[in-house]
């Protein structure tokens, strides 16, 4: 797992209810612009994200839609064992991230 | 008798004319009393009007920065294109030697009708922000003449920049086709926000050139994706 993924998945896992949409998910992960939809697309891929498209009228609202992650409850164990996994790889490889690590980005 | 009946006729009239004096000296102690509240009153009143004088100078020098910036920032797009546009035609010229001179007058006017087109659509968005801009301007001078404040931004919802938005546009034709929808809709709302929140034209590039730096990316992270749709996406397994 690449370290942008496990930032964007350590995200997801502090409030694993709550909905994300890409640039806001990107600009918390400090990642740079882009990185963010080929990662969402893998973990949408592989079950581990939901997405839906925000529920409003673009003419009413005068803006775009935007899209929306969340962790996928049915996968939510699944992640948390695979971040947690990639935190103890990451660790014996002396690798640290301010982030990951507990600390400021 | 008569003497003590003058003396105390004389007494009370002494002290009536005392009364008389203490009753106008608090009189004049009381009037004092309301003027030094007025004046403090007057006082409190100055002081706002004065923070709220400074508030509006301030936001005029950011309106004033920000239309500098525009304005250079616009600049640095029209010679970046008159640059490309100086250099491409001899390019050109020299990858179609072999070519008929038809084909590569063809090809320069072709390219230089695009230029001009990004050139007046780039200078149509300057011009428009100059007008939102402007808009604010009488407000903020009739805010000068009194205590009041307005809003310098305009309420009118920013649009993002057409030059941005049309790499990002190329760039979704890299995806598979039936994917393109739905990125083209989530591009857009993140190219709107980043529109209200970062007027600066250059912050909306970069993010162009990143979408456009991870677009084969993209393209392989949605192979065998499970949506296609609009609608919400479902788990396809474990990964």
């Amino acid at each position: 797992m690449t370290l942008p993924t496990q930032l964007v998945l350590h995200l997801l896992l502090e409030e694993p209810t709550r909905e994300w949409y890409g640039l806001q998910l990107g600009t918390e992960a400090g990642l740079p612009s882009g990185t963010i939809h080929p990662i969402l697309a893998r973990l949408e891929k592989a079950g581990w994200l939901i997405s839906r498209w925000e529920d409003i009228s673009p003419t009413e609202q005068g803006r775009p839609r935007r899209r929306y992650y969340q962790i996928n409850p049915s996968s939510l164990a699944a992640v948390q064992a695979a971040v947690r996994r990639a935190d103890t790889g990451r660790r014996a490889r002396g690798l640290l991230h301010p982030r990951l690590s507990g600390g400021p980005a | 008798m008569t003497v003590s009946r003058t003396f105390g006729v004389s007494l009370v009239r002494d002290l009536a004319l005392a009364l008389d004096a203490a009753s106008v000296y608090g009189s004049d102690l009381a009037s004092n009393h309301d003027s030094i509240i007025e004046l403090n009153e007057q006082l409190t009143v100055s002081r706002n009007r004065v923070a709220t004088l400074e508030r509006t100078v301030m936001h005029d020098r950011d309106l004033a920065v920000s239309l500098a910036n525009e304005v250079a920032l616009d600049l640095a797009v029209v010679l970046s294109f008159a640059t490309s546009a100086m250099r491409e035609p001899e390019a050109l010229f020299k990858r179609n030697e072999s070519r008929p001179q038809l084909d590569v007058q063809a090809s320069i006017d072709a390219m230089a009708a695009t230029r001009d087109r990004d050139l007046a659509s780039n200078l149509s968005d300057c011009i428009r922000r100059a007008q939102q801009m402007s808009r604010s301007i009488p407000g903020a001078l009739e805010a000068l003449k009194s205590d009041r404040t307005v809003d310098l931004i305009s309420p009118e919802r920013k649009i993002a920049s057409r030059l941005p938005w049309r790499t990002v546009l190329w760039a979704i034709q890299v995806l598979p086709s039936k994917y393109r929808a739905r990125y083209h809709e989530e591009f857009l709302a993140e190219f709107d926000e980043l529109a209200q929140y970062s007027p600066s034209r250059r912050m909306q590039i970069m993010h162009a050139l990143g979408i456009l730096s991870r677009v084969v990316s993209l393209r392989i992270a949605l192979r065998g994706h499970p949506e296609a749709d609009q609608s919400t996406t479902r788990p396809t397994g474990s990964p």
